[in-house]
């Protein structure tokens, strides 16, 4: 499986950061390159589960919004993760609560719609 | 998920490192500076498209 070739590559570029650890700013690089290229990888096997679970959801009945507002949840999660990380991890403490913070607020603007169904959905039910 | 990309970056690091140390060795070390920034800003370059496409990649994936 894939996990063999990751798990190697990580060890590699912890080894090459450590070479280079005269110049900072070229084990940062590694450290971006290696990140992005993992998650490049890793996310092309996000859409067979995309689709599975599309398909379960269109047998259960349910309309395809909220799924949609769902996977687009998890695109923000995995970016602003990937961000704020490698800036912890360069020492930027400050840049990666921003980062946090700003991924917070989209994700809360993107599930507005979803409360407002969630309000009508529960007025229905109360009678009110 | 090609790994090339790294190797790329580690050599243009010890060749920057390298050349560093030989001006620093024969007194220009203007010239060193100028390496270090010129070996910087090209690897900045190579980042900046691998992360443009990594960016790429998730918004089809996710359908932004």
């Amino acid at each position: 499986m894939e996990i063999l070739s990751i798990a190697a590559l990580c060890l590699v570029v912890t080894v090459l950061c450590k070479l280079f650890d005269a110049q900072k700013e070229i084990a940062l690089y590694i450290k971006i390159a290696a990140a992005a290229l993992i998650l490049g990888g890793v996310i092309l096997y996000v859409s067979p589960i995309a689709d599975t679970i599309n398909t379960i959801f269109d047998k259960a009945g349910a309309s395809d919004t909220y799924i949609n507002i769902l996977f687009k949840a998890l695109g923000i999660c995995y970016i602003t993760q990937f961000a704020s990380d490698i800036c912890k991890d360069s020492g930027e403490g400050a840049l990666a609560v921003q980062i946090e913070i700003a991924g917070k607020i989209t994700l809360l603007l993107l599930s507005l719609p979803l409360f407002e169904a969630l309000t009508d959905l529960v007025t229905v039910l109360l009678g009110i | 998920m090609d790994i090339s990309l790294i190797f790329q970056i580690a050599g243009i690091g010890i060749i920057v490192a390298v050349l560093n140390i030989l001006l620093k060795k024969s007194d220009k070390d203007e010239y060193a500076v100028m390496i270090n920034i010129a070996g910087v800003v090209i690897v900045l370059a190579i980042l900046a498209n691998e992360i443009a496409g990594l960016f790429q990649t998730i918004k089809s994936v996710f359908g932004f």
